[in-house]
């Protein structure tokens, strides 16, 4: 028994031995990379996977952190200061401004050339936020469109056609209201999250109340065409009744369940409403359509603000990896299986995909037309640090509830808007 | 050890020699400072330096990323003439009024109605200091739902009974938002003041009462002229650590509203936080923080001396 | 009025105040997402499911968030109680110079708010090289903690016949040993309180927690909860569950000890 005892141990000890004497692993290369927590958890999965399968392809050991909408710069704030960005970045639309103009983000203009040549041409109007100075400072991943989604069927029981401009959505509101149908059919929320500030540069745009030039510098915001914007969207709140108040509190939420409780019939909105439906088999999903945002006299001019890109920051010691990960992320099939993983929410800004097959139905068309006609932030010129801080800073959706819920008039919101503007461009001069 | 306490303090404690006390005073000294030691740290180091530094970059232009500049005091004429920043001080003005007031009221009544010794007190008591206990971003989170306009309790409750026919606006219109977040505030912190008002109710003299009432005074009597005066040093220091703290609450007002409708419930705290994290000008959200700091040294002095007036032995 | 009536009023009216919302935290939490979405059953959930609990230690780091949060607690309330008491100690009992001044400071600090430090102090975390780490926190907490904690003991510690340390004293005990064996015993009820006010406090914080820590591993609690609102679509259902299961390890530890949390409040409040 003694000896049979012995001979297991001395067994299990070489086992031991042979175990912490086997030879080391390379040391692995360590990386850090931060990505946006988005709408769809199917689709961060496949990124992660995504993600994994090329650390494993580059030999490194890759840390993934995530962020939302909501806390993105409370963390990329912290990592400015303290100097200690992750190795891969995603950004969203004006993070590459910012960064870039600190200096603190590396020059991948030869990563966007191998991609291209792979995914098709960069749309022009994804430069804008990612190229400047001619160099690119960060590789364009995928772009989330902000789309009108409205209750089909509610429209035809009031005979109305799906909207075209801001007045039509007025009146079709009041048309809804009057059947009594729903109490507050129009959802726009001027909060200070995305669904507030993206519908907010894309009907000033459309009134043709842009406040750069082409090169981006400031000239001010015209004044008489942003009073005409405002004027269009107020009257919902203060004299038609048909927006309800609630839609002014912060959450980006509120909108969606709105939506998707039935009490509302327009709201501005990504693809993930599509998503959320489906994947509750939602009675209303049959009834939900979408269309691309309404126009204005100045055309149709819509914002591009959920704009995601891949960075390398200069703090990272790692350079050479980071990049090589960026360039796995970024080849074909990762970035078509992302894509088509995405329930429509990712739309990749380079031709061969944009033209892809996925988008060939009533949805997908909306969605890319969409992007084909978005404006980057800080049009009519180029995504620039001060124009990241207008928007960050809330000051169009500002100047909108100042005239709704502080009852001031549109002359003197735009007045007041224009001046913290001009004060922003003063800070942070456009070179 | 033991010993100690079963004997009474020698009276031989005076003898034993001046040599011996002088020994004792700068071995006393010493340990005194040795204790101290570790708060007196702390408060230089992440107390009093963050707080110097706070003052310094209130009069920069510091910009996340950017290295900051001095700019003197033009953050504060800047805050002093933006309309907004004029809707955030009153908001906090507004908001910690109306919390302290209801806190101190609820208190008071709170700590009139358990003050008899009622079986089942206690565990009365312990209820309800619940909200106390429980986290702040919980409670924010429970409230922001309640007043959820289509599905919240509260609304659903109230259509339900007939009250209402559409929904109230809770969070939506600018007034309500107020009141939404003043109601937060006061089920967070109305068992402070009740339970503090209790206990120091319970320290007054039962023969008070009792004289009082073979006086023939009522209940209410009782209240206000025993009770009442009696604790009212200890109503005076809870309503000044509670306006303290409300005048520069965060989290309820950050997760219910961030601060708005419009600005409509924007407070000290969360226009800092705006100002700081969205717009990332440091140097502008400390300006706009230390304007709360004269109000809160003016309630310091008030109080300070409202309470030696009362109590001049202190 | 008599004072029964206006008794049964209160005491009815504060009870129905608490019970609601914590109902309403609970019932939500047992729901379906269809039926919070819906507003199908909303007073008692039909069908009734844990799914949302499930959940929350299947998909999300709750778990995670639980644990650090009670490392950050526990640590801090560990610090700031030496802290705390060793000041107290030596401010009511020792003689030495500028004791009296110090005592005015320490209890002025306990008025300069984490809603105006939370930028500086970060500033202070980037300079020293430490910022990003649970122990941050550990280190933050105590700037809030202290001040109350040595306010609240220094009334216990008052409260303690000197006597008894001066016959101690006599017999050739050192100081250390009083306070060791003499008065830390006797003030347990107010260190037991002063630290259920630190646990209670540092559980709860959220602004620190938030811009401190970038790491996803290292999330506390109420930042986690924060999370589950701030996308595109409030999981409601997992939020209550999250909420409810966030409150419970303070209110059990508060379910028990709650008589020394009163003292303390009164200690601190009416004899401090």
């Amino acid at each position: 028994m003694l000896t049979a005892a012995r001979r297991i141990l001395a067994i299990l000890i070489v086992i031991a031995l042979a175990w912490t004497l086997q030879p080391a692993r390379a040391a692995d290369v360590k990386l850090t990379l931060w990505r946006l927590k988005t709408y769809i958890p199917p689709a961060d999965k496949i990124l992660d996977t995504t993600i994994q399968d090329c650390a494993k392809q580059i030999g490194a050991d890759v840390q993934i952190q995530t962020y939302t909408f909501d806390d993105m710069w409370t963390k990329y704030t912290a990592a400015i200061e303290s100097k200690t960005l992750p190795d891969v970045a995603e950004l969203d639309s004006v993070g590459p401004a910012r960064l870039a103009n600190l200096g603190r983000l590396s020059d991948v203009s030869d990563l966007v050339g191998t991609v291209t040549k792979e995914l098709g041409e960069l749309a022009p109007n994804a430069e804008g936020a990612v190229r400047f100075g001619g160099k690119f400072y960060a590789v364009p991943h995928y772009m989330i469109p902000l789309i009108l989604f409205y209750r089909k069927d509610i429209l035809e029981k009031v005979g109305a056609q799906p909207p075209d401009t801001w007045e039509a959505i007025n009146e079709i509101s009041a048309k809804i209201k009057k059947a009594g149908i729903q109490d507050f059919p129009q959802g726009f929320p001027w909060n200070r999250t995305g669904d507030g500030y993206d519908p907010a540069m894309s009907l000033l745009w459309s009134y043709g109340a842009a406040w750069v030039d082409k090169s981006g510098k400031y000239v001010g915001m015209p004044k008489d065409k942003a009073v005409q914007a405002i004027k269009v969207v107020t009257p919902a709140f203060l004299t038609d009744k048909t927006s309800a108040f609630d839609f002014l509190s912060w959450s980006g939420s509120g909108n969606n369940e709105a939506f998707m409780a039935g009490k509302i019939a327009f709201t501005p909105n990504g693809p993930s409403i599509l998503f959320q439906e489906d994947s509750t088999k939602h009675p209303l999903r049959k009834d939900t359509a979408i269309k691309m945002m309404p126009r204005g006299p100045a055309g149709r001019n819509l914002a591009l603000t959920f704009v995601m890109n891949w960075a390398v920051p200069v703090d990272g010691k790692q350079q050479k990896e980071a990049r090589a990960l960026v360039a796995c992320l970024m080849s074909k099939d990762k970035v078509s299986a992302y894509m088509t993983g995405s329930f429509q929410q990712a739309v990749p800004p380079y031709k061969n995909l944009i033209n892809h097959e996925y988008w060939n139905n009533a949805d997908g068309k909306v969605i890319t037309e969409t992007v084909k006609l978005g404006r980057p932030v800080g049009w009519p010129g180029p995504t620039t640090p001060a124009a990241a801080e207008v928007i960050s800073s809330n000051v169009l959706t500002d100047m909108m509830t100042r005239v709704i819920v502080d009852k001031v008039t549109p002359e003197k919101a735009v007045e007041e808007a224009d001046k913290r503007i001009k004060e922003i461009y003063d800070r942070l001069p456009v070179k | 050890m033991s010993k100690v306490l079963t004997q009474p303090a020698p009276a031989a404690s005076r003898a034993g020699g001046l040599a011996w006390h002088r020994v004792n005073r700068v071995q006393e000294r010493l340990l005194g400072y040795a204790l101290i030691a570790p708060v007196a740290i702390l408060i230089v180091l992440l107390i009093a330096y963050p707080f110097f530094n706070a003052i310094w970059l209130s009069l920069t232009e510091k910009m996340v990323g950017y290295p900051a500049h001095f700019v003197g005091l033009k953050n504060y004429v800047a805050l002093w003439e933006s309309a907004r920043f004029r809707i955030v001080a009153w908001n906090s003005v507004v908001y910690t009024v109306g919390s302290i007031g209801a806190k101190v009221v609820i208190g008071l009544a709170m700590a009139a109605a358990l003050q008899k010794a009622v079986h089942g007190n206690q565990l009365l008591r312990g209820f309800l200091l619940l909200p106390w206990v429980i986290p702040t971003v919980v409670i924010a989170l429970t409230w922001r739902w309640l007043l959820d306009l289509y599905r919240g309790l509260f609304n659903v409750g109230l259509h339900d009974l007939g009250i209402i026919g559409g929904g109230i606006h809770w969070l939506g219109n600018p007034d309500l938002a107020m009141l939404s977040v003043i109601m937060a505030n006061v089920w967070r912190g109305f068992p402070f003041f009740g339970v503090s008002f209790l206990a120091a109710m319970q320290t007054v003299p039962q023969d008070l009462y009792d004289a009082a009432s073979v006086d023939g005074a009522s209940a209410w009597q009782q209240f206000w002229r025993i009770s009442l005066p009696s604790i009212k040093g200890v109503v005076a220091i809870v309503t000044l650590l509670s306006t303290i703290w409300t005048l520069n609450d965060f989290n309820i007002v950050y997760i219910m509203t961030r601060g708005g409708p419009g600005a409509a419930t924007h407070i000290f705290a969360t226009y800092s936080y705006e100002l700081g994290i969205q717009s990332q000008r440091w140097g502008m959200a400390m300006a706009a923080s230390m304007y709360s700091l004269p109000v809160i040294a003016l309630l310091i002095i008030f109080v300070v001396r409202y309470l030696h007036r009362e109590e001049p032995t202190s | 009025m008599s004072g029964r009536l206006f008794r049964w009023l209160v005491v009815g009216f504060l009870l129905v105040l608490v019970a609601v919302p914590l109902y309403w935290i609970l019932d939500t939490s047992f729901k379906t997402g269809r039926q919070i979405l819906m507003s199908e059953a909303i007073y008692i959930p039909k069908p009734f499911t844990i799914e949302n609990y499930l959940y929350l230690f299947e998909e999300t780091r709750f778990a995670r968030w639980l644990r650090n949060s009670a490392v950050v607690a526990l640590a801090s309330t560990f610090v700031s109680l030496t802290i705390g008491s060793a000041g107290a100690y030596a401010l009511t009992r020792l003689r030495f110079p500028g004791r009296r001044l110090f005592g005015a400071l320490v209890l002025i600090t306990y008025l300069v708010p984490p809603g105006l430090m939370f930028i500086p102090l970060y500033r202070t975390f980037i300079q020293i090289g430490y910022s990003n780490s649970l122990g941050t926190l550990i280190l933050a907490y105590p700037t809030f903690l202290v001040p109350f904690v040595t306010w609240l003991l220094m009334g216990f510690f008052r409260s303690i016949p000197r006597e008894l340390e001066e016959a101690a004293l006599v017999d050739g005990a050192t100081r250390l040993q009083t306070l060791g064996r003499i008065v830390l015993p006797l003030a347990a009820p107010g260190l037991l309180a002063a630290g259920l006010f630190c646990f209670t406090l540092s559980w709860n914080e959220f602004l620190y927690a938030l811009i401190f820590i970038a790491d996803d591993n290292l999330r506390t609690l109420p930042v986690g909860l924060s999370e589950f609102v701030v996308s595109d679509f409030a999981f409601w259902g997992q939020l209550m569950a999250a909420a409810a299961l966030a409150s419970l390890p303070v209110v059990l530890v508060y379910i028990y000890l709650h008589k020394y949390m009163v003292s303390g409040l009164t200690a601190g409040a009416v004899k401090g």
